[in-house]
């Protein structure tokens, strides 16, 4: 019976361990299919966060830029502070466990705030390090607070135990304490001062300790250092300053992609507008805006009024806890500015140039300025750029992202042809090309090999598009083109516009749409897994 | 001769669940013994257009250049079918005093690993398959009928017989538990794929079913489900003007596995008009361009599987056989086989038995259907000393001598111990 058990098993795992790993068989196909297809309009082209609908159904782009945010940093800062105190042994003698050392020193320091007088700051972040020395040849309990330091009510405190002096050698006890969340009361121990804090401390022979005698040599240095102390909120007299800003630029990305052709704009309606959340008056010069072209090299200066001209901002009011902003606003139209070449222009920055003065006015609040640190000063640029315009060469150029290979990790697709179906519903034609690029950024190649051009739709009297119009683009792709494509990582995607009946201005409208499609006729490997 | 009658049974018994060894591959005749052991294995392959030379690059990987494709598509008809199984396991049967006061039974329990896979499709699906669609821009592949079976499944089974060897039928029947470890299948009632002239769109048309497995457990020891099976045999001998004459009847595996609930399950009617992966802006067309086209979006995309649980009917083997005894040592058969549920022709075939002794023993079958198309095997008995017997031989031999023309492959040996 033995022997028939032992050959029903090795029968069983001989044949079952007859088998071994196959290399996967693969043969070639052409395939015919559609890869991608999109119905772009207007919104597909520009963010559609930044265009509107106007009552016609024509488009308009409506952006704003900030050109500068006043810093907390720019009206003062709180320095990092040490703080550092000795207590002597006057006589000598013996104390008991639980007697005091020292009760209840006082110590008022003045933060050296330049230019601002604080009498009240929520800390955002900070430290406080505090270091004890002590020569005391027994451990010491100290209770160190900062009384005007207060998080929920409570002060801040902290009860520690400094270890005895051996011989010569100091006890020391050293620790770093958050500051996060405290509102410093900074009008002293009277309350009649400015950026002023206080600090308590309490010192006595541990109750569980013995008693030591105390000699004149015998000391107690106490050092703390307050640092990287950001405020949150800050209250009191900011000072009459002046700031000079700039002259500096602010980058602008509306254009960003346009690099090559120009573009004649209907109409411009622009702005300069200042919001001033600030318990602060000030009053601001602009001493300079321009358009900036870093591509053409171009710039131009904005002419009109405002450039020179003092602007008086008030303060902003506060109210439980609640900001209500002060504003002005200042019109850039084409009939009191220079505005229209400006944008024409097709700027990637604006360049500026200001002055702000804190306070002309003196304190005038009774030391109620205030600032919160995420509610700052800010000029921006605000504009509406109808969609009525004239493109000549207008290119776009965008670089993306590319990765075929990950999706296809035996590069399977060897040579083919990739026919771009375009139909077009825009009142402009467009030429388009892609190039591929290296690790370094370099251009390797270019997917079209000649021009192409997807046509324009048709247009009528009223210069409105009337339909589509269909193109179709073949784009061979050789062997040594789809090996290209398949170890490139990123490409970059230009398209050249012309609007129809130059020189007039053609709108664009929200019903406007372009159908792609991108068929594929490949050779392909099919690798069975 | 009791015993030789038992181990008939056992090497008839055993092969007739095997695709393409029906029972009549083995009527050679071993010694008696009271207990008898041994190991079966076995495998076949056979299709109508596929080649040898075709199938033996498919399974052992590597590239499938144009002649081969060629080669198989100049067989290709417009209804195609191929099939193939592997099975190995081991046996061991045990002759009984009595049963029920009566003698002459005897029982047998096997263990296999049974593997079955077969298909049909349609010469657009050959062509559409390994040569693409491009050629078939501007009209329709059809697809209609097309049918994929794969099971493997584990099969523990007991049997009693009669084991009375005179001139009285005999009977058998085989109860299987089954452990089903692997299934897909898929059933294309209507499969139409249209591929527009421009290539702008490719409509597919289809009324499919589909299902797998669990794919998260794979390998012999996964638990994918649970069925049984009966195995029936008949044998009646009787006598004619030419000579001893019998007739045996068989069907095996019948019966079903249910994969359980883990198993995906897709039935969809519906037209899939694909016109390629939408994009939302012309900034998306950074790499969406293919990695829209996994296969598994497209698939979610046409056809969305859901877990369930499914009944799987096996494919169960008939066997009908007339043999003569034309003298002494010759016996000649004919016979049919069928395979219910497995895109299976009748196979008709003939087959000579010739015994040089009690020892040793050849045959040599032919036949036409199946899988395949014309087929022809030899095999041989050998008996080693007193107690151990060699079945060994090959059903289709075709695709071996002729491997540019033909698909037929098998071979079949049983090793068998018997003890007294």
């Amino acid at each position: 019976m033995k022997k028939l058990i032992l050959l029903f098993f090795l029968s069983g795992i001989l044949i079952s361990s007859c088998r071994k790993e196959l290399e996967n068989p693969s043969w070639d196909t052409q395939l015919l299919a559609p890869l991608v297809n999109a119905t772009l309009d207007i919104n597909n082209i520009l963010p559609d966060s930044i265009l509107q609908t106007n009552a016609d159904s024509s488009m308009k782009i409506v952006y704003y830029s900030d050109i500068y945010n006043l810093s907390m940093d720019t009206l003062f800062q709180i320095p990092d502070t040490i703080i550092k105190n000795g207590y002597n042994i006057p006589l000598s003698t013996t104390l008991t466990p639980g007697q005091t050392v020292i009760n209840n020193a006082i110590t008022e320091t003045t933060y050296q705030i330049q230019d601002a007088q604080l009498r009240t700051t929520t800390i955002k972040s900070g430290f406080v390090n505090y270091k004890i020395k002590s020569k005391i040849h027994e451990v010491t309990d100290f209770v160190y607070s900062i009384p005007c330091a207060k998080k929920n009510g409570i002060p801040f405190s902290i009860n520690v135990s400094v270890p005895a002096a051996v011989g010569s050698t100091p006890g020391v006890y050293n620790q770093t304490f958050d500051l996060s969340g405290y509102v410093l009361d900074l009008t002293g121990i009277a309350n009649n001062k400015i950026n002023t804090i206080y600090t308590s401390l309490t010192a006595s022979i541990s109750p569980l300790g013995q008693s030591v005698a105390l000699v004149p040599s015998d000391s107690l240095i106490i050092e703390n250092k307050f640092y990287d102390v950001i405020p949150y909120y800050a209250k009191g007299y900011f000072g009459n300053n002046t700031v000079n800003i700039g002259p500096s630029t602010s980058e602008f990305s509306l254009f960003s992609r346009i690099t090559d052709g120009t573009i004649q704009l209907e109409d411009v309606n622009f702005s300069i507008s200042l919001e001033n959340p600030i318990g602060l008056d000030a009053r601001i010069f602009i001493n300079g805006i321009s358009s900036i072209n870093s591509r053409t090299g171009n710039t131009i200066q904005l002419s009109n009024s405002i450039i020179g001209s003092p602007i008086n901002i008030n303060r902003a009011a506060e109210s439980a806890g609640t900001i209500y902003p002060t504003y002005a606003n200042y019109p850039l139209t084409v009939s009191n500015s220079n505005i229209k070449p400006m944008i024409e222009n097709l700027p990637d920055k604006f360049g500026y140039s200001m002055q702000i003065i804190t306070n002309p006015l003196g304190n005038i609040s009774g030391s109620n300025d205030f600032i919160y640190i995420d509610r700052l000063l800010k000029a921006k640029l605000n504009m509406e750029i109808p969609l009525s315009l004239v493109a000549n060469n207008l290119t776009l150029t965008d670089t993306l992202d590319f990765n075929i290979s990950s999706n296809n990790d035996n590069q399977n697709i060897h040579s083919g042809t990739i026919t771009l179906f375009a139909n077009n519903g825009f009142p402009f034609d467009a030429t388009l090309q892609v190039y591929t690029l290296n690790d370094n950024n370099i251009v390797t190649d270019s997917l079209f090999g000649y021009t192409n051009t997807i046509d324009e739709a048709p247009i009528n009297s009223s210069l409105r598009a009337s339909g589509k119009k269909l193109t179709k683009i073949a784009i061979p792709i050789s062997e040594d083109k789809m090996n290209l494509l398949y170890t490139t990582k990123k490409i970059i995607l230009k398209a050249k516009f012309n609007t129809s009946a130059q020189p007039q201005y053609i709108k664009i409208y929200s019903d406007y749409q372009l159908d792609v499609k991108l068929v594929g006729d490949f050779n392909y490997t099919v690798q069975l897994q | 001769m009791k015993k030789s009658f038992l181990i008939l049974f056992i090497s008839s018994l055993s092969q007739l669940v095997l695709a393409q060894i029906p029972t009549i591959y083995s009527t050679t005749f071993p010694d008696s013994s009271s207990i008898s052991t041994g190991i079966i294995g076995e495998y076949g392959i056979n299709a109508n257009a596929f080649t040898s030379q075709f199938l033996s690059k498919f399974y052992s990987g590597g590239y499938i250049d144009s002649n081969l494709k060629n080669q198989v598509l100049d067989k290709t008809k417009n209804k195609n079918r191929i099939g193939a199984d592997i099975n190995y396991g081991i046996f061991a049967a045990f002759k009984l005093d009595s049963l029920f006061h009566k003698k002459d039974f005897s029982v047998f329990i096997s263990l296999r690993d049974r593997q079955h896979f077969d298909a049909a499709y349609s010469k657009d699906f050959y062509k559409v398959g390994f040569y693409g669609n491009a050629s078939y821009a501007g009209k329709t592949a059809d697809f209609n009928g097309f049918n994929l079976n794969l099971i493997r499944y584990q099969q523990l089974q007991i049997g009693l017989f009669s084991s009375k060897l005179d001139s009285a039928a005999r009977w058998g029947i085989g109860i299987s538990f089954l452990k089903g470890e692997q299934y897909a299948s898929i059933y294309a009632k209507k499969a139409e794929l249209f591929t527009s002239e421009d290539g702008q769109y490719i409509d597919f048309n289809t009324n499919i079913q589909a299902a797998q497995s669990d794919t998260a457990k794979k390998g012999m020891a996964s638990f994918n489900g649970i069925g049984a099976s009966i195995d029936i045999y008949f044998e009646a001998p009787f006598k004619t003007k030419i000579g001893d004459s019998k007739l045996t009847f068989s069907v095996a595996d019948i019966g079903l596995i249910q994969f359980n609930s883990n198993t995906l399950y897709m039935n969809q009617d519906s037209l899939f008009h694909y016109t390629g992966f939408n994009v939302n802006s012309i900034y998306d067309l950074q790499d969406s361009t293919f990695s829209g086209l996994s296969q598994d979006s497209i698939i979610n995309s046409i056809a969305p599987f859901k877990k369930q649980k499914v009944n799987v009917t096996l494919p169960s083997t008939l066997n009908l056989i007339y043999s003569t005894n034309l003298s002494s040592k010759f016996t000649l058969s004919e016979g049919i086989r069928y395979v219910f549920n497995g895109n299976y022709n009748l196979l008709v075939y003939v087959k000579a038995n010739y015994f040089f002794n009690k020892h040793f023993a050849l045959n040599a079958t032919v036949g036409h259907g199946g899988y395949g198309n014309f087929c022809y095997g030899i095999g041989m008995y050998a008996s080693i000393g007193k107690s151990f017997n060699i079945y060994a031989g090959s059903n289709n031999l075709e695709g071996f001598l002729a491997p540019t023309k033909t698909a037929g492959q098998g071979a079949y040996i049983s090793l068998i111990k018997n003890f007294n």
